[in-house]
């Protein structure tokens, strides 16, 4: 009850604090926006980027691409080979037929050009799925290495460099997303603890007398961080806010990128809201804190 | 109540506060500090509510030891003491109600309780008809009243009062000095700096005298 009774002072103290000297406090609120609108905005395209290299590296493929002469009886010999093969989760024998009828399936517009150029110019092929855990680079390489000089084999192509670079932009994302997140949250520390200080300044005289009648330095520093912890609250709310507009306003480009990715752009996950709004108040209370240790309260 | 033992107070090295004072305040007792201005009356005070530390000696408050009590122990010694300070110390953004009842406040008693008392301590000094008034609006000797009622609400133990009367006139301070007798009466020790002969004389009560920092009588 008595905790109860301090929390309530804490927030009526901070709430009219707050709307007292509102025209600098919502200085502390924007920067802090600011700064999670930036953190959310890198957060949401690496987020939806990494899905992207999650699905692609979950199907990893090997074509290994051959030979128009090559016997059947060579050509099964392969297949044998490769379905042993400890990295390889299936085999997918292609004909020529059938890739031409691939071929023609997604290009429409282009279906008259193997005739145009005298034939079906798509050789046989062997795709070759990987399983979980042989995805990595070194493993493809060396199943490549395995069978590209294999009889019959006249070409083997693998997506795993576009996997590669892929994952390397979307770590650069998020590291330039950390890295510029993280000076914009300082600056809101930075922020939020210098108003807080002012407040602290001007109500130096209070605070003293407060202390002299016998107010637990908890008592007298509560509201200010409270105030600090709203602040940042708001903070979080807002860029959240300002993140779903802007998704919803570049929602069109995002149907293009959809196409493009393979699945749809989403915005962040709720829970990833809430952590923002709480690390805004996390960023309020250390701003509170830093000042109130600075300051003689 | 109060027992100070060869206390020190310096500000810097060319003078004292204070210098070797030892005096002993009896529980329940009704005293008077008295000398001129600077002679350490203020800040004998300061020392005893543990506003500030003396530079050398021990002050026992209630048998605590006061010097050395840890920071966190400091708020529930300054319960137990009612203060009235020579500049008032009340908070402005607040009514002469809230300031009273801050101190029940800070205790986490219930709010309906906090305004009856804080009505009532209002009353005993004649104020409670400016309640919902701010201090700026009020009269210095007005303000010392407000004061005066914010130092007895919790009933304290001892009561430290630095000039009490200094902005009141003479009627008034008489009713303020009746008011510290009937707290006195109900059992708080009351400790009274002033440098009011007049008054001091009227009260007949335990004098202790200050000049330059060391007690000269008392």
């Amino acid at each position: 009850m008595i905790a109860l009774r301090a929390l309530v002072y804490f927030f009526a103290e901070a709430l009219t604090s707050l709307w007292r000297s509102r025209l600098i406090n919502a200085l502390s609120v924007g920067t802090m926006a600011v700064s999670l609108f930036v953190l959310g905005a890198f957060l949401t395209v690496a987020s939806n980027l990494n899905e992207v290299v999650a699905r692609w590296t979950r199907k990893v493929q090997v074509t290994f691409y051959l030979d128009d002469k090559v016997e059947d009886r060579i050509r099964g010999m392969l297949v044998d080979r490769l379905k042993d093969h400890a990295a390889v989760d299936s085999v997918e024998l292609v004909s020529r037929e059938q890739a031409l009828e691939r071929f023609r399936a997604l290009f429409h517009d282009l279906r008259s050009l193997p005739e145009d150029l005298g034939g079906n110019p798509f050789p046989a092929a062997i795709e070759v799925t990987l399983k979980g855990g042989h995805q990595s680079p070194a493993e493809v390489q060396q199943l490549v290495r395995d069978f590209e000089h294999a009889p019959g084999v006249e070409e083997a192509q693998y997506d795993l460099l576009w996997i590669e670079r892929l994952s390397t932009a979307v770590r650069l994302v998020r590291g330039l997303g950390a890295f510029l997140g993280g000076i914009l949250v300082l600056a809101g520390v930075f922020t939020i603890s210098n108003v807080i200080r002012l407040t602290v300044y001007a109500r130096q005289d209070e605070l003293d007398i407060m202390r002299l009648v016998g107010a637990t330095r908890a008592y007298v520093t509560g509201p200010f961080v409270v105030e600090g912890m709203i602040q940042g609250a708001l903070g979080g709310v807002i860029s959240v806010a300002m993140l779903w507009v802007a998704f919803r306003v570049l929602a069109r480009d995002a149907v293009a990128a959809s196409d493009l990715l393979g699945r749809a752009v989403v915005f962040l996950p709720p829970a990833v809201c809430v952590v923002i709004v709480l690390g805004g108040m996390a960023v309020g209370v250390v701003g509170s804190l830093i000042s109130l240790g600075r300051t003689q309260v | 109540m109060i027992q100070a033992f060869h206390v020190y107070k310096q500000y810097d090295r060319e003078s004292s506060a204070l210098s070797d004072v030892t005096l002993q305040v009896a529980k329940g007792e009704f005293c008077f500090l008295t000398g001129a201005s600077g002679a350490g009356k203020t800040t004998f005070l300061k020392l005893v509510f543990r506003e500030e530390l003396p530079t050398q000696g021990q002050i026992l408050v209630g048998g605590r030891n006061v010097t050395a009590i840890p920071d966190g122990q400091i708020p529930e010694l300054r319960r137990s003491i009612g203060v009235v300070f020579q500049d008032f110390k009340l908070l402005k953004r607040k009514t002469i109600l809230e300031n009273v009842a801050f101190v029940l406040r800070i205790l986490a008693v219930p709010a309906r309780e906090q305004k009856r008392r804080a009505f009532n301590a209002l009353k005993a000094v004649g104020l409670h008809h400016k309640m919902h008034a701010y201090p700026m609006q009020l009269s210095g000797g007005e303000q010392q009243r407000v004061a005066i009622a914010r130092a007895l609400i919790n009933e304290p133990m001892l009561l430290l009062a630095d000039e009490p009367t200094g902005n009141l006139d003479p009627a008034m301070a008489q009713e303020i000095m009746a008011l510290f007798q009937d707290v006195n009466a109900r059992g708080t020790t009351v400790l009274v700096a002033t440098h009011d002969r007049e008054m001091i004389q009227r009260m007949g009560k335990r004098v202790i005298t200050l000049d330059h920092g060391r007690v000269v009588a008392g």
